[in-house]
Formats: C-alpha cells, sequence, structure tokens
C-alpha cells in the first residue's frame, strides 16, 4: 500500500479542489482503499490520489465489480470502503453491489460521479437528468446530492458516520462531475493539521454499556435454563466478538450455533460447537430451535435465513434473551424477555465478567451431546450419500468434489469465498474453518456472481493469504471479466467451479414438479474458459484426481489456478428444503388438479439416495 | 371453468399483448411463470447468462422491431443485476416491461428480515414510466395492460411490476364469466393515428415551400414511432436536407441528403454554416437536435423553427417556435406532403444551398481524426474502424443491420458507413451504459432472424458481456462482431478473446493484418460462423 505523503502546508488549502476534498476526507474517515472505475470522469479523482499517496486505488474492469469488491475488503478489514465511479449507467450498476453490501450491512460508501447536464432546465427531457440518488435511496442508510463543494467533507464524514452506526450499510454520495475540480474553501481538519496518527475521523466512540442488572438477570435466566443456547449473528463479525462470544459458550457450557449471517463466528473446535450456521447444520439446528427454553442471541436479526417466516418455525416457547446494538432489531421478530441495548463485544465482556461472582453453571452435557449426535448424524448421511453416488453420467456428487478439498482446506490458512445457489450450502455443510473472517458469502441477498469480485477484494486485503473460491458454473461466468484483475494486480486466487451444468438450486424445483424448463445449462468446460485469462487449470474426471497435494498445490502456488469439477445435476443438498420451506410459506399450497398430473410425469428420480436423505430430513426437521 | 395461477394469468395476458419473447433467467419465485410461457404457442424465454444481458438483449429486440418486450428478473438480487440495464430503455425510451417476483406479500412494505426482500419498487421508480406492486391475483391482467399500455405511449419507455411471489402461485378456479371481465377482448391501448391540426399544416406547408435554405432536424421518436417510410416521402418530395440525432440514425433513409448525424456537427464553424438556414423542420426533437436548435436560435434568433411532436408538452417548450404540429410522426409527414401536393407549391429551396451543407459535411469528414471525442478514444482505435468500416461497406446490403457503440466507433459509423447500409444502424453513441452493444446486437438478430447483424465495437466495451457469448451460442444468433483491441487507451492484461469466445463455442478468428480480406465464411453466413472478429488495431 502507498505510505501516506509527507506532512504538507496546509497554507495552500484555497487551492484544493473538490476532488481533493473528497480524498483527504474519505482518508480523515479512515478509508485505506478506494475501488474506482477507470473513467474519464474519474480523472480528477485519480490525480487527487495520487498527489495525496494516502489512498490505495485498485481499478475493477468492469464497473459492476467495484462495489462487491469494496464489500469484500470491508468484510475483511472491517473498515469502511469506498466506490467511485462515473454517472447515470455507470453509477447504476453499482446497485447490484449495494444491495448486496447493503443486506449484509456492510460499511461501503458509493460515490457516484454525475454529469452535470446541460439540458436540465428543460422539463420535457427530464430523463437526462435521471436523480440517481433516489434509486439509491431503498438501499442505503444515508444518500444524498452534494449541492456545492464545500459540503463534500462535511457529507463524506456523515456518510461514512451512518455507514458504521448501529443501523450501519451502504451510503450513497451523488457528485455534479464540475465541484471535482471546482476550489474548495472549506477543509477537514485531517492528521496533518491535528497532528494525531489517527485520522481524527475514525476515531470510534466506545460502545455504549448494558446496566449491570440486566446483565445478571440475563445471565440467571441462563443458569437455570433446561436446554439454552447461545445464537450468534452478523452483529458478533462486526463487533469483533467471535473471540468473546466463544469464550462465553466455554465458560458456561451452553451451546453456540451460528446465523446464516455469521458463517465463522463458532470456533469448529470449541467444544460447544454443534454444527454449521443455522440450516446447514442439519436437525441439530432444527431441534435447538424446538427445543430450546432460553436463547441468548446476539448481534442477529432472526430473518428468514433463520427460520423466522410467518410463522416462524421456532418454538413458541422459547424466551429470547436479545443483545443488539440498533433499537430496531429488539423484538423485531421473536418478542425479547430481556433486551440489551450495546454492541455484541461490550454485551458479551460484561457477562464474561460477570461470570466471574457467579456461582458455576449447571453441567448441560446431554442437551450438548444430543444437538452434536443430530449434526454428526446429517454430516454422516451426507457423506454417504456423496460416497455412494454412482450415477450413468459418470460426474461426482457435487458434495464429494467439496468434500475432497475440504481437510486440505480447513488445514491451511485459506481464506474462501462461496458464490452460487447450492455450492454455498454444499460448502456450508461440510466445510468449517476456524473463523473469525474465513468463509465470505453474501448472505442477505444471496447474489449470484459476486465470488470472482470478492475474491478478488479479500485477496486485495490479505494479499499473504490464499484465498480459495468456491462457485458453481452459474455464478462463474456473471463477473469473469474480472479475472484479468489476477495479473493486472498480481491478485491470484484459487477457484473450484462446481460445473452442474445447472442453476440447480432452482432447477431441483422445476424437477419436482415437471421437468427442467429454464434451469439446464450447456455443458461447459470452464478450464478452457480460464485458459483465455492465463490461469493454470484442471479438469477434474474421477474422484481420485482431486489430490490433497493438488489442493496443496493450488493453494501454496502463488499463481491463478483453476479447477473444474463436473458434477452430478441430479441430487439437491436437503438444507435447501429449509429455505424453500420458509420463503414459500403460505405459497405452495395444494396445487390444482392438473399440476399434480405434472407431478407423475416428472423428471425427479424418485429413488436415489439423495431423494431418501431429503425425505428423512424433512421428517426429523418438522 | 379451467384453474389458473397467478402465473398462468400472466402468461395469458403477455401473450395477447403481442409479448413474444421473454428475457428471463430462472428464480424459484417464477417458475410457473417460466412452465406457462413454455406451455404458451407463439411465446419463448430466452435465457442469457446475466439480468442486465437480458435487459439488454430485451432492449435490442424491442429497437429493432418496435414491439414491447418482457424481462423478468428474480426479487433482489436479481433486480439489482438488471437495473442498470434497464437505463438503457429509459434513456432510449424502449417498451420494455419488468415484471419481478418479491417475496410473500404479507413479508414486504415494510420488508421483514428476509432472504433477498427489498422495496424493489422504489429502485425501479426513477427509471421507469409506471409502476406497481400487483397485491391481488384478479388485477394482474389489467395492471400489465396498464404497463404496456403506458411503456408504449409517447414518449415510450420501461415499466416495472412486482408480484409478490404468493400472488403468482395463487391459484383459483375461473369461470368463463370471470374470463370474459379478466380479458374484455377490447383495445387496451390506442393505436391509431393522431392527425395534426389542418390549419397548423397549411401554415408549415407555405412556409416549407417558401424556404430557400431549409434543415431538417431529425429526432428518435421518428425512429421508435417507425415513421421512417413517411420521413423518406416527404424528404424525397422536398429534397431537403436531413441531419438526424445518432438515436434516429437508422430513421433516416439513403439520400445523398442524409448528412451524417447532429453529433458530427457540434463543431462551433460548422454551426455557424447550419445558422445560415432559414428554416428548422424540428421533427420529433430528442436532446440532441434541441440542443442543436437551440444553438442556431442562439447564433440566429431570427430563424423560423417548425416543430413537429407526438408527444403535445414538447411543443414550444425546447425554443420560440414560428408553428407546431401535435400528432404521430407518420401521420404528420404524411399530411405536410399531402398539403404540399394540393398546393402544387414549387419549392424555394435551393441547390446552392444544398451544395454548400454537402462540401462541409465532406470537411467534416476529412477532419475526423482531429476530432476531439476521436482524440480521446485513441487514433489507432479510429483508423482501425476505418478501416474495417471501408470493408465491410463492400458487403453491406440493405437487408443487414448494424450496432455501433463507443462514442469513436459511432462517429466513424456515422460518417463513413456506406448509404445503404445506414437506415439499418442501431447507434449507442452514449457510453452511459457500457458494453451494451453486445447482448443489443443479439436482441436485434432475435427480431430479425434473416438478417446478418454486425456489431462495431472494442474490446474494452465488449468485455462487460462476454459471458454471453454463452447464450449466443445456445439460441445459434448468428452475428459478426467486429472489435478493436484498445490498447492505447486500456490494455487488456494478456486476454486471449479468440480462445475466450471457441471456449464458449463461437468461432472467432484474430485479424492482425490489415490487408486481410474479410471472407465470406467470417460473416456469419449459414450455420458455420457464428460470430466475428477481433481487429488488432494496434496493427
Amino acid at each position: 500500500m502507498t505510505q501516506p505523503a509527507p506532512a504538507s502546508d496546509m497554507s495552500a488549502s484555497t487551492e484544493t479542489t473538490g476532488a481533493d476534498t473528497l480524498v483527504n476526507s474519505l482518508h480523515a474517515c479512515g478509508i485505506q482503499c478506494v475501488f474506482m472505475e477507470d473513467h474519464p470522469a474519474m480523472t480528477p479523482v485519480a490525480n487527487a490520489i495520487n498527489a495525496a499517496g494516502t489512498l490505495r486505488m485498485l481499478n475493477p474492469i468492469s464497473e459492476i465489480a467495484c462495489v462487491p469488491m469494496a464489500d469484500a475488503y470491508s468484510r475483511y478489514t472491517g473498515e469502511p470502503v469506498a466506490s467511485i465511479t462515473a454517472g447515470g449507467g455507470h453509477c447504476l450498476n453499482q446497485v447490484m453491489g449495494t444491495t448486496t453490501a447493503w443486506g449484509d450491512k456492510t460499511p461501503v460508501i458509493v460515490i457516484g460521479i454525475q454529469d452535470d447536464h446541460p439540458l436540465s432546465t428543460a422539463p420535457v427531457f427530464d430523463r437526462e437528468t435521471l436523480s440517481v440518488e433516489s434509486v439509491f435511496k431503498p438501499i442505503s442508510v444515508y444518500s444524498v446530492t452534494v449541492q456545492k463543494p464545500d459540503d463534500i467533507a462535511v457529507i463524506v464524514v456523515r456518510a461514512v458516520r451512518e455507514s458504521l452506526s448501529a443501523k450501519g450499510g451502504t451510503a450513497y454520495i451523488e457528485i455534479p462531475r464540475s465541484f471535482l475540480e471546482a476550489p474548495v474553501a472549506m477543509s477537514l481538519p485531517t492528521e496533518r493539521q491535528s497532528g494525531t496518527k489517527q485520522p481524527v475521523f475514525a476515531q470510534q466512540t466506545a460502545p455504549p454499556m448494558a446496566e449491570p442488572e440486566t446483565i445478571q438477570q440475563a445471565l440467571l435466566l441462563l443458569r437455570n435454563a433446561r436446554k439454552p443456547f447461545i445464537f450468534a449473528g452478523g452483529g458478533v463479525l462486526k463487533a469483533n466478538a467471535v473471540n468473546a462470544i466463544n469464550d462465553l459458550a466455554k465458560q458456561t457450557g451452553i451451546p453456540l450455533l451460528s446465523s446464516m449471517g455469521a458463517l465463522d463466528a463458532v470456533y469448529p473446535d470449541n467444544p460447544m460447537y454443534i454444527g454449521p450456521s443455522s440450516y446447514l447444520s442439519g436437525e441439530a439446528f432444527h431441534k435447538a430451535i424446538k427445543k430450546a427454553d432460553v436463547v441468548l442471541s446476539v448481534g442477529a436479526c432472526f430473518s428468514g435465513l433463520d427460520g423466522f417466516g410467518l410463522p416462524p418455525i421456532w418454538s413458541g416457547d422459547i424466551k429470547f434473551i436479545q443483545v443488539n446494538i440498533d433499537h430496531q432489531y429488539i423484538a423485531l421478530n421473536p418478542g425479547a424477555e430481556i433486551p440489551i441495548i450495546t454492541d455484541a463485544r461490550q454485551a458479551v465482556e460484561q457477562m464474561l465478567t460477570a461470570l466471574a461472582g457467579m456461582p458455576a453453571f449447571p453441567d448441560r452435557t446431554p442437551w450438548i451431546t444430543y444437538l452434536k449426535n443430530q449434526n454428526r448424524a446429517h454430516q454422516q448421511r451426507l457423506a454417504k450419500e456423496a460416497r455412494c453416488h454412482k450415477p450413468d453420467s459418470g460426474r461426482l456428487h457435487p458434495a464429494a468434489g467439496i468434500l475432497a478439498v475440504q481437510k486440505t482446506l480447513e488445514e491451511s490458512d485459506a481464506i474462501a469465498v462461496v458464490d452460487g445457489g447450492n455450492t454455498p450450502l454444499w460448502a456450508g455443510m461440510s466445510v468449517a474453518l476456524k473463523g473469525p473472517r474465513r468463509m465470505f458469502f453474501p448472505t442477505g441477498m444471496a447474489t449470484l456472481g459476486v465470488g470472482i469480485p470478492m475474491a478478488l477484494g479479500i485477496k486485495a486485503a490479505a494479499p499473504d493469504k490464499p484465498v480459495m473460491l468456491l462457485t458453481g458454473d452459474g455464478s462463474m461466468l456473471y463477473n469473469i471479466q474480472e479475472l484479468e484483475l489476477m495479473k493486472k494486480y498480481n491478485l491470484p486466487l484459487v477457484i473450484i467451479v462446481n460445473n452442474d451444468s445447472a442453476w440447480n438450486m432452482i432447477r431441483s424445483g422445476e424437477v419436482m414438479i415437471n421437468r427442467s424448463i429454464s434451469t439446464d445449462l450447456p455443458e461447459q468446460d470452464y478450464a478452457k474458459v480460464a485458459e483465455a485469462f492465463g490461469m493454470e487449470v484442471v479438469r477434474i474426471r474421477t474422484l481420485a484426481d482431486i489430490t490433497p497435494d493438488l489442493i496443496s498445490r493450488a493453494l501454496g502456488g502463488n499463481y491463478p489456478m483453476l479447477i473444474d469439477i463436473p458434477t452430478d445435476r441430479d441430487v439437491f443438498p436437503d438444507s435447501l428444503v429449509s429455505f424453500i420451506r420458509v420463503e414459500m410459506m403460505g405459497v405452495l399450497v395444494p396445487q390444482p388438479l392438473k399440476k399434480m398430473r405434472r407431478m407423475h410425469q416428472s423428471q425427479a428420480k424418485l429413488f436415489s439416495r439423495n431423494t431418501w436423505n431429503i425425505i428423512k430430513y424433512l421428517i426429523k426437521t418438522y | 371453468m379451467q384453474t389458473l395461477l397467478g402465473a398462468d394469468l400472466i402468461v395469458e395476458t403477455l401473450a395477447r399483448e403481442g409479448i413474444s419473447y421473454v428475457f428471463t433467467l430462472p428464480g424459484g419465485q417464477m417458475n410457473p411463470v417460466h412452465f406457462a410461457v413454455d406451455e404458451k404457442p407463439g411465446m419463448e424465454l430466452i435465457l442469457p447468462r446475466q439480468e442486465g444481458a437480458g435487459a439488454l438483449m430485451a432492449a435490442g429486440y424491442a429497437m429493432a422491431s418496435g414491439k414491447p418486450a418482457c424481462i423478468m428478473t428474480t426479487v433482489g438480487a436479481g433486480i439489482a443485476y438488471e437495473i442498470g440495464a434497464l437505463y438503457l430503455a429509459w434513456k432510449e425510451r424502449l417498451p420494455l416491461i419488468s415484471i419481478s417476483p418479491q417475496v410473500q406479500s404479507h413479508k414486504m412494505k415494510p420488508i421483514q428480515e428476509n432472504l433477498q426482500a427489498c422495496d424493489q419498487d422504489e429502485i425501479f421508480k426513477p427509471i421507469t414510466k409506471f409502476n406497481a406492486i400487483c397485491y391481488h391475483r384478479d388485477r394482474i391482467p389489467n395492471l400489465i395492460r396498464r404497463a404496456l399500455k403506458m411503456a408504449l405511449a409517447p414518449e415510450y419507455g420501461p415499466v416495472h411490476l412486482d408480484v409478490p411471489v404468493d400472488v403468482i402461485y395463487g391459484f383459483k378456479m375461473v369461470s368463463d364469466k370471470k374470463m370474459k371481465n379478466l380479458f374484455p377482448g377490447t383495445a387496451s391501448r390506442f393505436s391509431g393515428n393522431i392527425m395534426p391540426d389542418p390549419a397548423g399544416v397549411e401554415t408549415a406547408a407555405s412556409l416549407i415551400a417558401n424556404a430557400e435554405r431549409p434543415l431538417v432536424l431529425a429526432g428518435r421518436n421518428v425512429e421508435r414511432a417507425r415513421a421512417g417510410e413517411h420521413l423518406d416521402s416527404f424528404l424525397r418530395m422536398t429534397g431537403f436536407p436531413a441531419i438526424p440525432s445518432a438515436a434516429a440514425f437508422g430513421a433516416v433513409k439513403d439520400s445523398d441528403l442524409n448528412l451524417g448525424a447532429c453529433e458530427l456537427w457540434h463543431h462551433p464553424e460548422n454551426r455557424q454554416m447550419l445558422a445560415q438556414t432559414d428554416l428548422v423542420l424540428l421533427l420529433e426533437a430528442d436532446e440532441t437536435t434541441a440542443r442543436m436548435a437551440q444553438a442556431l436560435k442562439l447564433i440566429n434568433p431570427e430563424i423560423p423553427v417548425i416543430q413537429t411532436a407526438e408527444l403535445a408538452a414538447s411543443v414550444g417548450a425546447l425554443v420560440p417556435l414560428t408553428a407546431g404540429l401535435v400528432g404521430s410522426p407518420g401521420a404528420v409527414f404524411d399530411a405536410l406532403c399531402r398539403s404540399l401536393q394540393v398546393a402544387s407549391q414549387s419549392l424555394a429551396v435551393t441547390d446552392r444551398w444544398k451544395a454548400a451543407l454537402l462540401q462541409t459535411f465532406s470537411n467534416i469528414i476529412q477532419g475526423m481524426p482531429d476530432n476531439p471525442d476521436i482524440a480521446t478514444a485513441g487514433k489507432d482505435t479510429f483508423y482501425g474502424i476505418l478501416h474495417t468500416i471501408n470493408r465491410i461497406n463492400n458487403l453491406i446490403t440493405s437487408n443487414d443491420k448494424i450496432v455501433c457503440e463507443g462514442r469513436a466507433a459511432a462517429m466513424a459509423a456515422m460518417a463513413y458507413l456506406k448509404r445503404p447500409g445506414l437506415h439499418n444502424c442501431h447507434i449507442l453513441v452514449d457510453d452511459d451504459i457500457p458494453g451494451a452493444g453486445y447482448p443489443v446486437s443479439l436482441g436485434v438478430k432475435l427480431a430479425a432472424p434473416d438478417a446478418r447483424v454486425f456489431l462495431i465495437s472494442e474490446t474494452d466495451l465488449f468485455k462487460r458481456h462476454h459471458r454471453e457469448l454463452q447464450t449466443q451460442k445456445r439460441y445459434r444468433l448468428n452475428t459478426t462482431s467486429l472489435l478493436f483491441k484498445s490498447r492505447e487507451t486500456r490494455p487488456d492484461h494478456e486476454v486471449d478473446f479468440v480462445t475466450l469466445a471457441k471456449s464458449l463455442g463461437v468461432s472467432a478468428q484474430s485479424l492482425t493484418d490489415p490487408e486481410e480480406e474479410i471472407t465470406d465464411t467470417l460473416l456469419c453466413e449459414g450455420e458455420q460462423c457464428l460470430t466475428g472478429m477481433l481487429f488488432d488495431a494496434t496493427a
């Protein structure tokens, strides 16, 4: 990364332009890296970045990749990041990434440099003067158009503050192009002026504290519970509370589960680890949410991905202790017996301190063993299904490919990004990386195709660590143009393609009802595609081809490699059933006779091991 | 009695409204819609590899066919990919209907924390003409009709409907009587011609007849309203020189007096020349032609202007007028022709004026390499384009379609493409939706399956959607993409485009020898060749 420029004479601030102010204020707010479109409108910003030498700048191939790269960079570093593109359609292409980042409340400052239109006063051509800001409003915590160059600094500070606030998430700033070169009188007290090492606006205030009595009450409720568990949400990752919450589970002897938004918040070597996040731990999660009497939820919002549809599939008798930094998430879905407003780390650390003065918590080994066994049975079923899978096509079971990679991946210090429909489910059920910030998936929006830019964004943030992308063939092509960046910035990735020649998450539904209409994809060798980008490629024929040596070599070598694994499309993960159950609640009512008749002609293979496993899953989770 | 799902009603309405293609990607919430389209005679699903590309293909289809097209993307993530591309339809005034499922109606507005849920209707609102959430199954036919009516009312544009998943999947027994209520069988929108005021036509005709140095500025809606033939009759009858905007480029037919496009005349000296006109005919003004008329008025406020427009609000809103006509473009041009015929007036337009304009146009073409737009794009790119255009000029027939994108390529094409090819040209002169050209060219091919379709673009733009090579192969959309490696401005990082195209099943060739002839095999004759060539402009 570029080192900050030596202190300069701030008396020259009258010559500061809008672009300089933008760059200085982004830096003053703690932003280290900017993902920016390579476009003539950006030239003043690029020049200002080069002149200041305080920000790192990366130029994706397409503007559509700016936000996903920034998003991933922020998810890894925990810092706010900026994404800047030209206006109009360029800026609207940031909507995809912004929606994705907004879905997971990542602090990305999205900036659009809009052209100034000469006909802006003619109402007939209102389509020339689109307010892009209004498009971004529903997917930002703060969105604003800069009205005069002097406002840039104040607005940037506000945007970063909002994006790091309890509400948290993406902020959008629209800047007229002419402001970039306009002189700016007002400047920010940046680090150069204040003389401190930390940029003044990056200094965070400490989170609020919970009342000690409430913490006591919460611990008491947990201690007296028969079958409690701790539920870690995305807020745990955001507040850097992963270590603390793992400690809390260990010290209280209470099982620890995580929401889909906190993929790697529970350490697999924690004795209180039950299984992967949410539905991915199979019946373990379902049993826990049905049988528990007290749940301590930390930084969770109880979305559909965690079983909170209408009605929820959680037991109605659970007493919830809810810790959240944002008022709106307290009792948003389940009611709260004990609500606590503070950030996840603060609450958990207060609990750890309070534990010292309390009698020991009761032994809950039978409850923990019961849940662990549920997950183990699920894992074993999956492994057996993968092992015994022998389709006519000779293609591998999708889980077999991932299980072959799993051990080497878990033993390495690699970071994994997962992308796709079923692929993240197969990967999530099979791979348990010791976090935090080892496994990434845009949970909120589950956007297809952000895998390549996200993996590149993480590689940019962690250049010394191998980054592996586990992706499906459907998601692979979405942003394949960005593979060029591997050479441009020396960001080598290891890509594993679960190539089932289908949009398989949707295909399973189509096939069950009738036949695949829109979900078959052409059989495509992605190894050949990757060759065009200068990657080393391996096309897998049999399971024996995926050796630990191959995976070690891929993760150890500092060169881009793609491994294409042709897999069978006639199987789907059982945990998908839970998603469908919640997302389609009240929708999949018994279909008319005509549609039922179709089911008799359906392509679904009724007597495969996969089908039986899904039926077992259904029975066990109901 | 029949049992119908919400999805069946969506498809039934779309079919009755004349939608043939649904551009879509799969999504669990849309499965029954896809089933219904699959079973509907005359309707087809087109499945690209990214939602944005789908919207651009739909835009290309609408652009070339003049018919509305449907783009259907899934909730949340799907619409997020679509929105940037739908902006092309908004800017270029193309009639697209975008339909997206939403989460269950009891979990939206305000959204429950839910997978993929967001207020997508609000995201669409600023770039659509009509926007609604269909909360009830029985409203589907009416809302789709209403949306399409708005999409096809002047000025054309995209419309959007959100349909909650429970409404899509919800089913009911529907009696014949109820069907008649849902589908009354009467016209759902106006499809006739709006006639201009006869007195206004007479005034305009008399001004036209007496003009010695007239100038026609034709805007986008001439093309969108398919009034090219009518304008052609008018121009042939009057012999007036015409300057279309890039968006209307395809609407002004072959003629010696088609003077490139407005965008080529921007230099102040050229405007001074044009300002010597004694009558501006501002037909269906768009941003470019309106700006030109305003500029001419600034130079010489005395120039009389006649404006014709389908949209009444725009008449007189741009420049002070001498006469204004409101009506359907075709009807207005025909009325003017008739009026001139009836009066049997001889026209005063002088040959000297025409010759002077032609001379200026010729100077513009010669000075093209120094044009600032060309200079930004890179001179090597320009010469590469020029070289290709000269070569394909020998091959182009009046049946071919050309899609041009990138400022340099568009400017060069507008200046140098040989006349028989002109009226089939779709120019995307703005780089506002970068890389739109390739998916648009695939949509154009769908609309005109018998035509040869050429794309003139740059690798830098092409790479935004090169994944769609797989779609091109899948639907056997034989087009020829002529791409320039724009190394001068933005280098490609050793991406081998030929290998990429071939790996996705599309034939490709890199031509580095400037003298190498374009052979028929490279021009997608029959089934043997799917796409075209990559020109190395630096060679």
